[in-house]
């Protein structure tokens, strides 16, 4: 926006002014400074934590036509365009002729803080002679006394970033004028309250395109695991296959291993029921009858038995674990019907009490 | 792209970001599902075939262990199924219990030097003196023949007669 459409001033602030209570400042100044209440201005302001003073400028709202307010609906930023300058990094002592197509703006920094000291506008005739021209460039530099020499540039007409979470970025000649998004909100000319409703669409877009973009890269990141596995699944394929073809041999092996250990058990460690028989007999009571007896392995021997005298299972169980042949005596099921108690006892032999005396 | 995106409606936004999501979300989910899977089959058949490696190296081991063991025995003397189906038959008869035997060839397994026969025979009706004639007789021929298997059960009839069942088994060196 021109420039010459608005009037800046600088309002000092108290000491230690919070940065919330400085829009509340800003339109208090206003609506000491203008005939306008605050709801008829177009007005924006640039204040930079800790500085003493902040830099305001308004505009009456009717002087922008119904189109001017359609066109600012989808601006990032609607400010006129000195303000566009004010976001020039470090604070130290400058100035800026601002030259636009019908104004020129002289901005003045004294370094005590990023806030302009004096911000001079002159209008001019779009198609107005360099003479007159350089001559309103005179009187902006006569009013810039005190300030070191100025450097002319051109009104900003783009900006170098879009504006996103970081802010937004203007060329001033050859420096960068930089805002972040609170700054942008605050030279902002548009009414406040859009602005924050804006601010809230702004994040609410910014929260579903990083959801966008989090969905794009988990079915990327999907394709990709997919892409993997199936090639991690021929590869499988080729191990199983392998594992498949030497089955055969590997068999053949553990089978050779089994039969020679057991060949080796034929030498040496021989099953020996008709002992493992004698053993047991040795302690058995006269009431207790053997019913069926079976190996389990080379060392185990079980024991189906009956008697009419239930107690001696018991006292028989006990003996057979205090013999030293016996590494553990298990008595399994027993049942009494009739008077007649059957009953399964298995017994575990130490191996070296079956040890066969020499190989034939 | 993102000029794209924040030019739609934030209905569309809203969509747009909801349908790749569930996409995202659903093909996420079952390609872990897959990968835990793959996973899974992965580590069985590493497991498999360090177990295959592991017995593939120790065959010259495994063979030399058979050849040893087999070292002792005289080829002559080993037994065959039907040599060892003979063999328990002459046993039977030695000790008096022919008539009431019977054997039946359970399986063979094989190496390449040796095979391992295995044989059920059952008696029925004995009593304690032919069982230990049977047993006595087993025991001579060992290691040739051994037994692998013992089960003895009581005529419920007439305690004082047995029925035995044993496994037998015998070696066959390959020549």
């Amino acid at each position: 926006m021109p420039d010459h459409a608005f009037f800046v001033r600088v309002v000092p602030l108290a000491p230690g002014t919070p940065p919330v209570e400085v829009p509340g400042q800003v339109e208090l100044a206003l609506e000491g400074l203008t005939p306008f209440s605050v709801a008829h201005l177009c007005y924006g302001y640039f204040a930079v934590p800790g500085a003493e003073r902040v830099l305001v400028y308004a505009a009456y709202r009717r002087r922008f036509t119904v189109e001017d307010a359609e066109a600012w609906t989808e601006a990032d930023v609607v400010l006129p365009v000195f303000a566009s300058c004010l976001g020039l990094a470090p604070p130290r002592p400058q100035s800026l002729l601002v030259s636009g197509p019908d104004f020129i703006t002289g901005i003045g920094w004294d370094g005590r803080d990023a806030v302009p000291a004096v911000v001079r506008t002159r209008a001019i005739e779009a198609d107005a002679p360099a003479a007159e021209r350089s001559a309103v460039e005179a009187e902006l530099v006569a009013l810039l006394k005190g300030f070191p020499a100025p450097v002319s540039v051109a009104a900003p007409k783009e900006t170098v970033s879009r504006i996103g979470d970081r802010g937004l970025e203007f060329e001033v000649g050859d420096l960068a004028s930089r805002f972040d998004s609170a700054q942008l909100d605050a030279i902002d000319v548009r009414d406040k309250a859009e602005l924050g409703a804006r601010r809230r669409n702004r994040s609410r877009d910014l929260f579903l395109w990083r959801a966008f973009i989090g969905s794009v890269a988990a079915i990327a990141a999907a394709a990709v695991l997919q892409l993997g596995l199936q090639g991690g699944r021929l590869w499988l394929k080729s191990q199983a296959s392998r594992a498949s073809a030497q089955a055969p041999a590997v068999q053949k092996i553990e089978t050779g291993q089994s039969l020679a250990n057991r060949i080796d058990e034929l030498s040496t460690r021989r099953l020996m029921p008709i002992r493992m028989m004698e053993i047991v007999n040795e302690k058995r009571p006269k009431t207790i009858y053997f019913l069926r007896v079976a190996t389990r392995g080379l060392y185990q021997l079980e024991i189906e038995g009956q008697t009419s005298a239930t107690p001696d299972v018991f006292n028989y169980q006990a003996a057979l674990k205090d013999l030293p042949a016996c590494e553990r005596v298990d008595l399994g099921q027993t049942t009494d019907r009739g008077g007649v108690t059957r009953f399964t006892i298995t017994v575990t032999f130490k191996p070296e009490a079956l040890r066969p005396s020499t190989p034939s | 792209m993102k000029t794209f995106f924040f030019s739609r409606h934030v209905r569309e936004k809203v969509l747009l970001t909801a349908l790749l999501a569930l996409v995202g979300i659903v093909w996420l989910g079952r390609v872990a599902r897959s990968a835990r899977a793959f996973w899974l089959d992965w580590r069985v058949n590493a497991a498999l075939l360090a177990t295959q490696q592991q017995w593939l190296d120790n065959r010259a081991n495994i063979e030399a262990q058979a050849a040893k063991a087999i070292m002792h025995l005289d080829p002559a003397r080993t037994f065959s199924s039907p040599r060892l189906l003979g063999e328990l038959s002459t046993i039977a008869d030695q000790v008096g219990v022919r008539s009431n035997a019977s054997s039946e060839i359970l399986g063979t397994e094989l190496t390449n030097q040796f095979s391992f026969n295995t044989v059920q025979l059952s008696v029925r009706n004995a009593d304690m003196a032919a069982l230990l004639g049977l047993y006595d007789e087993l025991d001579k021929r060992a290691p040739y023949i051994g037994l692998e298997q013992f089960s003895l059960t009581i005529n419920p009839s007439n305690p004082a007669l047995l029925n035995i069942v044993m496994h037998v088994s015998s070696v066959e060196i390959n020549r």
